[in-house]
This record gives C-alpha cells, structure tokens and sequence, in this order.
C-alpha cells in the first residue's frame, strides 16, 4: 500500500450552506483530507453530513466558502457540466439510498452507466464493469433487476456502479444504514478492504460500531454547530464519552435487564456493557 | 373505494416491475428480441399505418395477424398479448365507436326503439365502421406493445433518435421511467403503512382526505426523488445525453425483415385500394 497522506485532496475553508435561504446545512466548516486517508464524518441525522459529501462531490454549489479539490478551486464546479464531469472521473459518490443510484433495466446496465456517460471504449466498458462487479462480490446478479435485490445486495451494487469509474476518492453517505448485521458486517469488511488498497474513502455515519474497522481518522460533526467539533483517531474518539454524547450519538436510557433497571449513556448502534 | 385504489397501484406496480424494468420479455431469445431496435421500430410504424389507412376490417385482421405472428416468433406468452389488448382496451374503443352504430347511414339492422318519428336502429355501416374501429385500435396497442416487450428500455429510447426526436425529449422520457418505478414504491409503501395503521372501515370523507394530503406528499416526495436521482447520474458523469452499450448494427436479417415488412404494408395498402 502506498499511501502519501500529506498530499490534501481536499481543503475546506469557511464553508456554509443553507437550504431555502434559510435552513442552516453547514456554517463555517473547515476541513482537510489527504490522499489515501480514510476519513469518518461521525453525526446525528441533520447535521450537515450528506450536504457535505454532496457539496464535495460538486451536485451542489454552496452558499458561501472555498473547496479545493486536487490543487483546484472547485467551489463552482456545479454549474460548469463539462469541468464537472471530469471531476466525477476522480471523486465517486455512494448515495444513502440505493434506490435512487439503481435506475437501469439490470444490474450490470446500472454498473456500466458510469463508464459509458464518461466515453470510454466498449471493451474497456465491460471490463471495468465485470472487475467493479467482481470486487464488490456481486458478479452473480450482473442480469438481475435492481428491485429484486435486497438491501445489502443493493448498496454492493451502489458502490460497484461508482467503483467502475475507479475515483481516487470514493464518497459513502451513510454506506450501512438500513442493513441487516450480516449484510453490515460483509459491506464493512469491503470498505476496509478497499482502504487497505489504498483508496481515499470519506464516509458518513452515526453507527459508532463501523467506526474502527473502516477510520483512519474520525471527525465528529457537532449536532448544534454543524460543523466539526473535534478528530482524531477512532479509538481517541469513541472513548471520549462526553464528546460523544455532546455531539448526539450516545443518550442516557433507562432500562431493565432482568431484575435489575438501571441507566447508562449508550447508542443503539453498539453492543455496551452492562456493568 | 377503501381497497380498489391500492389494488390498482399495487398492480400497475407489479406489472411495470415484472415487464418494463426487468425487461423480462425483451431477454428472451426471440426473433424481434435479437432484432436491431431501429428496424424493429420502423417495423412497429410501417405496420401501424397500414392498420390505421385500412378501411377494410380484412385488411386490419391481415395486420393483427402478423403482430401475432411476430409474438409467436419472439417467444412472448400469448396471454400477454390476447389478455393484455382485448380484455380492457375494446370497453373504451367500443365507448368511442358506440355513436357511429346508430348515426351513420344504412341497412337497419336491429332497431332498438323510436324517438318521435325518428327510428334509432343499428345499422350495417355503423357496425362494420365501430367493428373496424375495435379491431384497428386492438391491432395498434398490439404493435405497441411488441415493441415495449422486445425493447429494452434504454434500446427504446436510442432508437427514437431515428425519428430526430430531440435529445431533451428522450432524456426527460428516461427520467419519466426513472422516478415511476421509485414514485410507484412509495405509493405503495404509503398504502401499505396506512392499512397497517387502520381498524375498521373508514368513511368516504376521511378517505378522500386521506387521498389528497397522500397526493401532497407524494408531490413532495417526487420533487425530491427527482433531484436524487439527478444528481446520482451527475456524480457518475452524465451530462444530458444518454450513452448505452448497445451499438445497433443492422444485420443482413434486419435488412430482411425490415424489407418483408415494407412488402407486406404496400401489399396490404394495395388490397385496401383495390378492394374499395
């Protein structure tokens, strides 16, 4: 693995982004990420986390900021189609629901739509398309219909449809919401995988169980302040209980096991002890 | 009104599903599936303007016939074709023929009673002319649907550029197909959380209140799903134009084909034009 993580692919500075005018997505975010980083933005729902990759994979202009993407200003770069498709050669992004990134008649329609709208030959098409297919482990549902899928079945073939255009970066909005624990556990396993070949992954999430097996770095997202409150390491931050709780992702629950009712901070997402 | 609007949502979901996204019938190893889609469109368009000229009920059955015939060759189950036309379709083509039974001139055939001094009767060309009607409007959704069934979508789409339908218009029909199949999830998933919500009947009122605030979300919904999508092709370099994989090259066989169907229209036109 040759990974130089001093190189940014990305700097953020003083980004702010409102919807309508005026409900607040973002305010003043400044963040860097360096080649072969594989970064988790950890957050509640609704703090800034899907504008974030959206805006970074230039679907939206924002509101106010700078983005520099490979050395290039691309604050804009969502209202120059041409300039924009060149920069989805380089940067993918895995959209939360599936549905939405599967709209082809199959399966191996939906990986190949990539590489066809970026011109690459026939040949080169189906072959991008059958190693994308293979390294997702979905070769077998090349022919079947995107609806017959199931859940973790559909996300494989959602980043396969991103991994055939081979971005350096690969951005995953929430890549294991709505997953059974199987279909979780075999998805992480490929994310860590594909970290461990080098790839720059940013990926969102408020399930703090993924967060060591796919993070080389955490930045958690403060729920008021929609931007970043702190980063680290994973281990750092999950151990960093008040953080955690300030920034949503850890609550104080009654409960009763057996004969015995108690309350501790805990998330819904984790196995915690019960001691 | 409680269970026929879900039923009907959940069955144009199913069948829409089952035959335009999975392109199951356009998989089978048939002879209009292994046609190029250009060929097979300008087949579908020789053969509707040779049912919809026909002024001959002899002529338009020579054209069904032969859309039958092609079914047979592409492997399509004749349920398909023969439920899908004539169980629906000749209520509302016979609704629309129903006037010209009794208005247009002729031998009275049955007379069905008196209005004044007028006699309203059923008369032979109006029957012939409302026969023809059904039989022509049967035959064209039958073509139609020949070539919905045998294309895959996408083929569709790229093979109307042959008519220089512009590129914004194909792209927006893509878009179309796009958010049906993800609106008609939701509409069902909206049904379904509600009958799972629901005891007992419910009244007309509160159920037309419940259709219109659904109508409003779903709008909503829509709107949303459409920017979702959109931007899903825009992240993967899609910038306007559609790109598939299928490069259409007429084959010798399609050149056949295609030549043995425009023999087969100016032989029926001609029949047409020699019978009257």
């Amino acid at each position: 693995m040759n990974v130089n993580t001093e190189t940014p692919i990305f700097r953020i500075e003083k980004l702010s982004h409102t919807y309508l005018g005026r409900c607040p997505a973002l305010r003043d975010v400044d963040l860097t990420i360096r080649r072969g980083e594989q970064v988790v933005i950890l957050g509640a729902n609704g703090c800034g986390k899907s504008t974030l990759l959206k805006i970074l994979d230039g679907l939206h202009r924002p509101v106010s900021g700078r983005i520099e993407a490979f050395g290039e200003d691309v604050t804009g770069i969502a209202d120059d189609p041409a300039r924009a498709q060149q920069f989805h050669r380089r940067v993918g992004l895995v959209f939360q629901d599936s549905d939405v990134q599967l709209f082809s008649a199959t399966v191996w329609d939906d990986v190949a739509f990539g590489p066809l709208q970026l011109g690459w030959t026939p040949d080169e098409v189906r072959r991008r398309v059958q190693e994308a297919l293979a390294v997702m482990g979905v070769e077998d549902l090349a022919s079947r219909a995107p609806f017959e899928l199931s859940g973790g079945e559909k996300k494989r073939v959602a980043i396969a449809t991103v991994l055939a255009i081979d971005p350096e970066v690969l951005l995953m909005d929430e890549p294991t919401a709505n997953l059974d624990p199987r279909s979780k556990a075999v998805l992480v396993d490929l994310i860590a995988g594909l970290g461990r070949l080098g790839k720059t992954i940013i990926a969102t999430t408020h399930e703090l169980d993924i967060v060591p097996t796919i993070a080389s770095r955490v930045i958690v997202f403060g729920d008021e302040e929609r931007r970043p409150i702190a980063e680290g390491d994973a281990q750092t931050i999950l151990d960093d209980v008040d953080l955690l709780v300030r920034a949503n992702l850890l609550h104080q629950h009654l409960h009763r096991h057996g004969p015995i009712q108690h309350a501790h901070r805990h998330s819904h997402a984790d196995e915690h002890d019960h001691h | 009104m409680s269970s026929f609007i879900p039923k009907t949502i959940s069955g144009i979901s199913q069948t829409v599903e089952r035959t335009v996204f999975s392109a199951e019938h356009a998989r089978f190893p048939g002879l209009l599936q292994g046609t190029d889609p250009r060929a097979k469109l300008a087949m579908v368009i020789l053969l509707l303007l040779a049912a919809s000229t026909a002024r001959h009920l002899v002529v338009v059955i020579g054209v069904y016939l032969v859309s039958l015939l092609f079914a047979r060759l592409s492997l399509l189950p004749s349920s398909v074709l023969l439920k899908g036309v004539w169980l629906g379709m000749p209520l509302f083509a016979a609704i629309v023929a129903l006037p010209t039974v009794f208005t247009m001139p002729g031998r009275a055939l049955l007379t069905v009673g008196t209005l004044g001094d007028m006699q309203i009767a059923v008369s032979d060309n109006g029957l012939s002319s409302a026969i023809l009607l059904v039989v022509r409007a049967g035959t064209s959704v039958s073509l139609g649907l020949l070539l919905v069934l045998t294309t895959r979508w996408t083929d569709l789409l790229k093979s109307l550029r042959i008519l220089h339908v512009p590129d914004a218009f194909i792209v927006v029909f893509g878009m179309t197909y796009r958010y049906l199949f993800l609106l008609l999830h939701a509409v069902n998933g909206l049904f379904l959380a509600r009958a799972s919500r629901t005891v007992g009947p419910i009244e007309g009122r509160e159920q037309r209140r419940w259709i219109a605030s659904t109508t409003g979300v779903l709008v909503n919904k829509s709107f949303k799903m459409s920017e979702d999508v959109y931007q899903a092709m825009v992240s993967r370099g899609f910038t306007g134009e559609i790109k598939t994989l299928a490069e259409f090259r007429m084959a010798d066989r399609d050149w056949l084909l295609l030549g043995l169907v425009v023999v087969f229209v100016a032989s029926t036109m001609l029949l047409d034009r020699g019978l009257a």
